[in-house]
């Protein structure tokens, strides 16, 4: 059964984000006066501290997976910039271990909102918080540059791990492709790599600017309220069995069979349900 | 009564469920619910014993180790075997009879004989339909060989959880449907309540209170309570309004001891028992509007601050508005007093204001092609509070009920998300419209008969109001209901409140209908608001929430008719906010209707004013340009009014 070999030390996973730093980048989230861009980046900082979290062991950080994270924008000719968005000492480099993930983040200061049990409201505290990327909003989105970009990446991490369960590409973006491409025919060829567990698996996320109605993990092609939507569909693989089951027995979904991994129109709640949801693809992470 | 005993005596029958969800500890008390039941059935049983005649059935339902339903007499000993038993052959029939300790209102306690009937097995699920299909089966052989000049039969049903086997809603017409010369079988219904948190809602004369759920299944399968039962509740000091019926949600113990004892208020009832209470009673519930020619003023809650530089009716309870109001020096609280729709037209009636003739819009202005309207430069500040010289606003929700199909399940029903948008954007106006924003919704859909049905007051607690100010609109809630709501936490996760929602609207699906008389109506109202308020006055919001299906001569009247309500220089304004019955992409105030691919769409997109305060709202939302109309389809419409996004 495909999807069903367990993320270990010996067979390490593999999760790569494809992060859009596009100039619309900098327009508000779904309707709120948040960036695109900054929240973007708190959302794959905030899973990047909970994969540490989850790593880490009496024995130290667990290195059982591997992480990149790659950012795609252009420059004011449309030559595309496609490379690592990984800071600091882990700069320019495509994929690094959970344990190097854990080893180096810088400290910043944020305000983190926890719910306050006197009043049922919130309350804001300032935290230290871990961080690995930067926002950055530049140009257009060389969409299918960067699935092939992925491909690469992929082909060679997956010859050292023939074993392990497939990578997962989780694409992040607020618009169509601008350079040219039918970004179909790229997902196509990236979702066509496998390990022997199973193909690798392309889930894609749409951010909304506006307030407008989203669509998590749709399984009807026919439901879809337009183009851009139904070639997101196209691009993005199904969910397996496994998790289509987690995600309605634990956490609330109710999920069809066949339900594709994209969220369409996300605000910042989708976000972050999304990268968690995506990423639970093994045992030990649910 | 001694001369209708003769043939009165009738027959009643006690449906209970005994699925496992019976053996739960009953809310509020220390038995299980199955043994609260028992205790009940068996003190209500022993003290119908004297009234000869009466049939008496006991079925319960539940499903066998096999998962079956098993559904039957419940008589056991010397009853074995009958449907029904003759009250007066109770006695001496009895399983057993126990030696229980009863305490006394002294504060002592006695030892009592308590004869058990009826004891029960708990097990398996709820099978409801087949309950009634089985109760509905032998009531039609009862009432076959009854006295036409019997009582139609009573049927009291007691549940806690939801059918295991689908609606019994048929199965109840059924009931219903036999009656003898006294009347209409009658059935009621007691649930049990499942958990502490919800209070009990006894006798309603309208499902708007009950959740969705069991509650409302419930109360759409019970009867009207007739007079008999009206007045054993009312003497057993239970508020009962008119039009109640007999079910009870969320029952603690006392509540079910109440409803086993309408089963003397049955037996007692002889020829009364058709008989509908007068109405209303002295309990009624909130006035509604009647067709007459009074008006009705509205009391300001109290506590609530009336305008400093006010009138002579400071401190008093507000006066009656007169006709003659926009020039009546006591007219201070904006708020619209309660208006019956009907009143202007009613044959023989003053009109309450003297204004239905001119609310009817010229038809030339119907005919112009509707074009943005300019606006005038709002330099508003936000304000919480309302003082009296402060601009008023009027915002009127128009909610269009209309579905393709009503009949299909709720949670793919259009009304149903497009009226929970309207709670969400009543609940913000709430929170954050003060005072100076006053607030009135229509709500429209066509009825069976094919007419229009219009209502325009708010219900529950505000019933009977039009305009609500901000302030209060929070006091109107029909109910509250809890719900989790996910936020970022601003650093990449989650956190979860526990939020309460107030339910304002809370109506079913309708047939397709024409939007235009909810227009007409708006104007009327908007206009009556507009001479009844002596301060400035901001253009008025109407905005519509539908999912978009006009007729395009409907719509260039509403967009003319809405714009042609103009207090001093500035026309109020039409919105729409529509969520699609087919899926359709997402757009927030666009600027043009070439995207939209739908002629309809593009029509209601045509019918919207220019979004208010959109050049200001442009700098931190650049999806607004100087073109941007009121208009969201597939969204949420967070840009409300100028003075704060809501």
């Amino acid at each position: 059964m495909p999807y069903s070999q367990e993320i270990s030390r010996q067979n390490k996973g593999c999760f790569l984000f494809l992060a859009d730093q596009s100039y619309s980048m900098v327009e508000p989230l779904g309707g709120t006066g948040n960036r695109k861009c900054d929240d973007l980046v708190t959302a794959i900082n905030g899973w990047l501290q909970n994969m540490a979290m989850r790593a880490s062991s009496s024995e130290g950080t667990k290195d059982w997976m591997d992480i990149g994270v790659i950012g795609y924008r252009t420059d004011k000719d449309e030559n595309p910039i496609i490379g690592p968005a990984l800071g600091d000492a882990l700069a320019g480099r495509n994929l690094v271990s959970i344990t190097e993930i854990a080893a180096n983040s810088r400290i910043e200061s944020r305000i983190q909102i926890l719910p306050d049990e006197e009043t049922g409201g919130v309350i804001e505290v300032p935290v230290e918080v871990p961080l690995w990327i930067s926002p950055m909003a530049e140009g257009g989105t060389p969409m299918c540059h960067t699935l092939y970009m992925a491909h690469q990446i992929l082909e060679e991490w997956i010859a050292q791990h023939p074993k392990s369960f497939p990578p997962v590409v989780i694409n992040l973006t607020d618009g169509e492709t601008t350079d040219g491409g039918n970004p179909i025919e790229y997902a196509e060829s990236l979702k066509s790599l496998a390990t022997e567990d199973g193909n690798v698996l392309l889930f894609n996320c749409h951010l909304s600017m506006t307030a407008a109605d989203s669509l998590m993990f749709p399984s009807n092609y026919e439901l879809l309220p337009d183009d851009f939507s139904r070639l997101l569909f196209q691009m993005s693989s199904e969910l397996p069995e496994s998790l289509v089951q987690f995600a309605n027995k634990k956490e609330g979904f109710s999920l069809q069979p066949g339900a594709r991994g994209m969220v369409y129109n996300a605000d910042m709640v989708c976000l972050i349900k999304f990268l968690d949801m995506g990423t639970r693809v093994d045992k030990k992470l649910r | 009564m001694s001369a209708a005993s003769a043939a009165s005596p009738g027959c009643v029958l006690l449906l209970i469920e005994e699925s496992a969800a019976m053996t739960a500890q009953i809310v509020d008390g220390l038995k299980s619910r199955s043994a609260s039941v028992a205790t009940f059935v068996n003190a209500n049983l022993a003290q119908l014993q004297t009234h000869a005649g009466l049939e008496i059935g006991l079925v319960g339902y539940r499903t066998d180790a096999s998962g079956s339903p098993f559904v039957g007499s419940r008589w056991a000993g010397p009853l074995a075997g009958s449907e029904f038993v003759p009250a007066d052959r109770l006695g001496g029939s009895e399983l057993r009879i126990e030696n229980r300790t009863r305490k006394l209102p002294s504060g002592g306690s006695e030892e009592v004989s308590f004869p058990i009937w009826y004891d029960p097995t708990t097990e398996g699920q709820a099978p409801r339909k087949a309950a009634f299909e089985h109760a509905a089966r032998i009531l039609t052989d009862q009432v076959a060989k009854a006295h036409p000049g019997t009582m139609p039969p009573l049927v009291l049903h007691i549940c806690t959880d939801v059918s295991s086997d689908g609606s019994p809603l048929e199965a109840v017409r059924s009931i219903q449907a036999l009656t003898t010369n006294l009347g209409s079988s009658l059935v009621f219904h007691l649930q049990l309540a499942l958990g502490s948190g919800v209070p009990a809602a006894c006798y309603l004369a309208t499902r708007a209170h009950i959740p969705q759920g069991l509650g409302r299944d419930l109360f759409d399968a019970a009867s009207i309570l007739t007079l008999p039962f009206v007045n054993a509740l009312k003497e057993a000091k239970v508020m009962v309004n008119s039009g109640a019926r007999g079910v009870v949600c969320h029952a603690r113990p006392l509540d079910l001891q109440r409803f086993l004892s309408l089963l003397k208020a049955y037996a007692g009832a002889g020829s009364m028992i058709g008989k509908t209470p007068p109405s209303p009673g002295p309990n009624a519930p909130p006035p509604v509007p009647v067709a007459s020619s009074a008006v009705r003023a509205t009391v300001r809650p109290p506590g609530k601050s009336t305008p400093p530089a006010a009138s002579p009716a400071v401190g008093k309870p507000a006066e009656p508005v007169r006709p003659a109001a926009p020039a009546h020096p006591s007219v201070t609280n904006p708020t619209w007093p309660a208006q019956p729709t009907a009143a202007a037209s009613a044959p023989g009636t003053a009109p309450a204001y003297a204004l239905a003739d001119e609310t009817v819009v010229p038809s030339a202005v119907i005919e112009s092609v509707p074009t943005p309207i300019s606006e005038p430069s709002l330099s508003m500040t936000p304000s919480m509070g309302a003082s009296s010289n402060e601009p008023r606003r009027a915002v009127v929700l128009v909610l269009d009920r209309t579905v393709t199909d009503a009949d299909a399940p709720d949670a793919h029903n259009v009304w149903m998300r497009l009226q929970e948008r309207g709670n969400e954007i009543l609940s913000q106006l709430a929170k954050s419209a003060g005072a100076a924003c006053e607030v009135a919704m229509i709500v429209y859909g066509g009825d069976v008969a094919g007419q229009v049905d219009l209502r325009s007051e708010f219900e529950g607690p505000l019933a009977g109001r039009v305009f609500v100010n901000g302030e209060e609109i929070g006091t109107g809630a029909l109910r509250t209901e809890e719900y989790e709501e996910q936020l970022s936490n601003g650093v990449g996760g989650l956190i979860t409140l526990s939020r309460k929602k107030q339910i304002f609207l809370d109506h079913p699906p309708a047939a397709s209908c024409s939007c235009r008389p909810a227009f007409e109506e708006v104007c009327r109202l908007l206009r009556e608001w507009i001479q009844n308020t002596p301060q400035a006055v901001r253009p008025a919001i109407v905005l519509h929430l539908t999912r978009g299906k006009h007729d395009a001569d409907d719509l260039d009247f509403a967009a003319a008719a809405v714009r042609g309500l103009e207090p001093g220089t500035e026309s109020a304004v039409l919105y729409h906010l529509v969520l699609t019955e087919q899926p359709m992409k997402s757009f927030a105030y666009p600027d043009r209707s070439s995207d939209f691919g739908d002629l309809g769409i593009a029509k209601l997109w045509e019918a919207s004013s220019l979004l208010l305060g959109r050049e200001a709202l442009k700098e931190s939302r650049p999806f607004l340009s100087d073109e941007s109309r009121g208009i969201v389809i597939n969204g949420k419409f967070d840009l409300l009014w100028p003075e704060g996004a809501v």
